[in-house]
């Protein structure tokens, strides 16, 4: 009999997933229709629950932070070294991970650590989570274990990052990541914005795709004003060399680039600077120096439109023949788009030069794998 | 296909779904884990682009957080991604890795209570794609079935999320659970049931 019912109950769910109603359904067994009913009325309010359609942004940020991890997790297999954890030396971090272990068997502490998943950088117990991050790689048994902690690890620092800066709190930070752009007095690293300012300390020369390492302090203007950047030479020796010869191709969506090197937002030198739509051509921040993007004019604050190729897409901007665009939250976007495809942008040109989207309108697609089949709906305003 | 009346008069948004995913060729998958050895970033991209979705409307249908979803979603492709580095991923059914991966992370974030408390304010439940004009009483109705939906076991859940979140149909989530058509049946059943106690009971 349970045979029998589990089976009548998938005929009809299917009839009722090709417009037929429950009573409809029922009439056809009677002797089931009590037992039936129920699950059926069920089966419709399960249905009820399934998302129509998927925020582009959504698609986006988590295709940038894979990529982005991809290009970290690349660095690590050409360095072949164990990357240092910023700022500590194995000394330290032995007796880092002794106290943690310590701590953790004097207070029977596993639901501690369970708890302390969670905590982000200012919360009483986040040492605790810090500390069984260090154990974990302390007691990695092999290099290539210990380098995938120190990746996840690092994700994590950037997820609680923009955890804080979605709650608004004022934390102090750090992280390491690649830079992807560089504004005056700013820089994007591993997705965060990062503020610099005359009281920031920068060792090394800061380029588009330098391995940074930055200590600071989240701000409610979502970024994190740096206090110290440093630049890992090392790991900004490898990225160079393992994507020399990228003139600004971006790498996914559109099949550009057949070396298979990591999609970076890149700026590209501009091939004309008569253009007569406002662009800006992201300077160095502090000690930049190798990348040195060609300089145009800063255009006038007001309104701007322009129309382009895709060539990077990031959390918070893109790159669009080679002008860094911001997208904020406010952003409405028209057509689901991806790397190479040509798009027009429509925003605000800032007092400070940066050009802010508010509404970006796919034009015509690279015809590349990829992407949502579904298109991303123009955001509201009260969204 | 039309609405039936139960779906036009009652349930506007009931949405007759027929999200099956075409089947992936083995020698596509095969190179999608190819590239993902290799640490390539086109292939990798290709990889998200053709997950995503699926993954997204699962872990969205289970949790009632937006930003969450997001978090939860892009974090299982890192995990592939470091799986697949670690010669810990999938040799095949890419699509069955990623849903379990998913699966295990709301798990535990379910045994973490890292849920958000379902008796939040309905202004701040983030779903504004998918019902911006909806009215009061539908957003109720929602709120008392994912309240429910959030009362089952682990294994239930899931066989909801992959039927009537994902779409797939009773082989593809039988596919996907590892189990044989009838057990998932079975298991569907169950859970029909329990989801329409537990919202009889939030009612």
């Amino acid at each position: 009999m349970k045979k029998q019912l589990v089976q009548t109950l998938e005929i009809c769910l299917a009839e009722i997933e090709s417009g037929s109603d429950i009573d409809a359904c029922l009439e056809k067994f009677p002797g089931l229709a009590d037992e039936l009913r129920p699950a059926l009325l069920a089966s419709v309010d399960a249905r009820s629950l399934a998302v129509e359609a998927i925020p582009a942004d959504a698609a986006r940020k988590g295709r940038a932070r894979l990529l982005q991890h991809a290009a970290g997790l690349r660095e690590a297999r050409l360095a072949g070294t164990v990357r240092r954890s910023p700022g500590r030396n194995r000394g330290w971090r032995l007796a880092a991970a002794v106290l943690a272990v310590l701590f953790f068997l004097a207070t029977g502490g596993s639901g501690l650590v369970l708890a302390a998943g969670n905590s982000l950088p200012g919360d009483s117990i986040y040492f605790v989570k810090r500390g069984w991050e260090n154990l974990r790689i302390q007691v990695a048994s092999t290099l290539q274990e210990r380098q995938a902690l120190e990746m996840e690890y690092q994700q994590e620092r950037v997820s609680e990052i923009n955890q804080l800066l979605g709650k608004g709190r004022t934390e102090q930070v750090e992280f390491s990541g690649l830079v992807t752009a560089i504004y005056p007095d700013q820089l994007v690293a591993a997705g965060v914005s990062v503020t610099l300012t005359p009281r920031t300390e920068v060792e090394g020369t800061i380029a588009l795709g330098s391995w940074v390492e930055v200590k600071g302090e989240t701000q409610p203007n979502g970024s994190v004003v740096a206090f110290v950047v440093k630049v890992d030479e090392v790991e900004t020796q490898d990225n160079r060399s393992s994507s020399s010869g990228d003139s600004g191709s971006s790498s996914s969506g559109s099949g550009g680039d057949e070396t298979g090197e990591p999609t970076e937002i890149r700026t590209q030198e501009p091939q004309e600077t008569e253009t007569p739509k406002p662009s800006k051509t992201p300077k160095g921040g502090s000690g930049s120096g190798n990348a040195s993007p060609q300089v145009t004019p800063t255009p006038k604050p007001g309104d701007f439109e322009l129309e382009g190729q895709v060539q990077g897409m990031g959390p918070t901007t893109w790159m669009v023949d080679g002008n860094t665009i911001l997208v904020t939250t406010q952003t409405e976007y028209s057509g689901s788009m991806n790397i190479g495809d040509t798009i027009r942008v429509r925003g605000k040109v800032m007092a400070d030069g940066s050009l802010v989207a508010s509404r970006i309108e796919l034009r015509s697609g690279s015809g590349g794998d990829g992407g949502t089949s579904e298109p991303a709906p123009t955001k509201n305003e009260d969204d | 296909m039309s609405d039936g009346i139960l779906s036009s008069d009652r349930y506007p948004f009931l949405v007759q779904i027929l999200r099956r995913n075409p089947p992936m060729s083995i020698p596509d998958e095969q190179r999608f884990l190819e590239g993902l050895r290799n640490l390539d970033a086109q292939v990798i991209a290709e990889v998200y682009d053709t997950y995503f979705p699926v993954v997204y409307r699962y872990v969205r249908y289970r949790l009632n957080d937006q930003d969450q979803s997001q978090d939860v979603a892009s974090d299982v492709f890192v995990r592939l991604l470091e799986a697949v580095q670690a010669r810990r991923g999938p040799e095949t059914n890419l699509k069955a890795w990623l849903l379990a991966t998913a699966s295990h992370r709301i798990n535990d974030m379910h045994r973490k209570a890292y849920r958000r408390r379902m008796e939040s304010l309905p202004e701040t439940l983030a779903d504004p794609v998918g019902s911006p004009v909806e009215d009061y009483e539908i957003r109720e109705r929602k709120e008392q079935v994912r309240q429910a939906l959030a009362g089952l076991t682990d294994e239930q859940q899931h066989v909801l999320a992959l039927r009537f979140g994902d779409g797939f149909s009773i082989e593809e989530t039988a596919n996907l659970m590892k189990k044989n058509v009838n057990a998932v049946k079975q298991l569907q059943f169950r859970a029909l049931a329990a989801l329409h106690r537990k919202v009889e009971e939030v009612l």
